[in-house]
């Protein structure tokens, strides 16, 4: 497969691509190619549960950016409300 | 419905090239090659599985570059979620000094409302002295009157006017055992007193009574002590005294004669006067 950038290496087109050579030349070495790629699977599952924030799709997670800028804001004018608020009894 | 997250179709992806790659290398990997090899050979106008064939290459290439486009999702959300947690943070702290803004405000309110109570009842007490109000004169009159008199630890039954006091004054104290023994050292005039101190006791309880006495008789007039004294000084030397034994009236006499300790006396029983002269 082509490039997963640094996160994830899920580039399993070459293996895939040894093994049937391998098939093809009747290779002895099609066991190997066959569980390299089948750790390299696992590898990846492992790497993707690791992976932060992906949970959701993005536009999920922007609708929640969305909601805590709002709250930072909302709590941001509280506070300079009660700082600057008036308390004298006039 | 919902969207999935891109945690799920990742993986689902990386499911569905295992799933393509095991159907090629394990049902049919080898009738495949096989056949991919006579279906190389052979022209392309007479290849049979040629749709089986390029249907799982591309659905291979399909995933690889679903892959792709997911994992740079991906990677734009990890952005995202480096971006929501500095977010979390400056709300977290935000509420934390919410939260300790509302405590002083909690404590603020109860230290006031403690200090409203207390002005609450010290201006109904305010309203209460005026409306029972007594004129400074009054009480300073007043203050006047049992100062004069030390009238502050005076015994229950004390009077104005009556000379007792709650402490021995220089007076009762001359006229102790202690006193007629010093002026037995230094005077020999009262030699004759500590001679008989039967008469000394009798003398003193007859003066206190006469004092008692001349005290409550002048009642209404000055509460200062000092006239009162005098007074029953005349009263003792008037009246009564042709009937007091001739030892009192000889230390009396000789009180007044000593100007020194009459000096004494006066500074003695002047300390309430002059306290009280003082506030006048």
């Amino acid at each position: 497969m082509g490039d997963t950038g640094e996160l994830v290496d899920a580039n399993f087109l070459p293996l895939i691509y040894d093994i049937l050579k391998c098939v093809e030349r009747d290779s002895y070495d099609i066991n190997t190619k066959i569980t390299d790629l089948r750790t390299k699977l696992q590898n990846a599952r492992e790497q993707v549960e690791k992976l932060p924030g992906i949970d959701f799709s993005k536009e999920e997670q922007e609708r929640q950016i969305d909601i805590l800028r709002k709250q930072l804001a909302t709590k941001v004018e509280l506070l300079r409300k009660y700082k600057n608020f008036d308390f004298s009894l006039d | 419905m919902a969207v999935p997250g891109t945690r799920k179709k990742i993986l689902s992806i990386i499911e569905d090239v295992e799933i393509v790659s095991n159907h090629i290398y394990y049902k049919h990997i080898v009738v495949l090659i096989r056949e991919l090899l006579d279906y190389l050979s052979t022209p392309k106008s007479q290849r049979p599985d040629d749709i089986d064939i390029s249907q799982l290459v591309a659905l291979l290439k399909q995933k690889d570059t679903e892959m792709q486009d997911t994992l740079k999702i991906a990677r734009e959300q990890g952005e995202l979620q480096k971006k929501m947690d500095i977010l979390k943070g400056e709300v977290h702290k935000h509420d934390q000094e919410i939260k300790q803004l509302q405590k002083n405000l909690k404590e603020a309110e109860s230290v006031l409302s403690t200090a409203i109570y207390q002005a609450k009842q010290k201006l109904s007490s305010i309203n209460q002295a005026s409306s029972k109000r007594i004129s400074s004169e009054e009480l300073i009159k007043y203050a006047h009157k049992i100062s004069a008199g030390y009238a502050v630890a005076a015994p229950p039954t004390w009077q104005p006017g009556d000379p007792r006091r709650p402490y021995p004054t220089d007076m009762d104290m001359r006229m102790g055992w202690l006193g007629r023994r010093g002026d037995h050292i230094t005077s020999p005039a009262l030699q004759s007193h500590v001679s008989f101190p039967e008469g000394l006791r009798q003398d003193h309880t007859l003066g206190e009574h006469t004092i008692q006495q001349m005290g409550t008789s002048a009642g209404g007039g000055s509460l200062s002590w000092q006239h009162s004294f005098e007074s029953s000084l005349q009263a003792t030397s008037g009246s009564v005294g042709s009937a007091f034994p001739h030892t009192l009236t000889q230390s009396l006499s000789m009180e007044n004669k000593s100007s020194r300790d009459a000096e004494d006396v006066e500074l003695m029983t002047s300390d309430s006067s002059s306290s009280s002269s003082s506030d006048e």
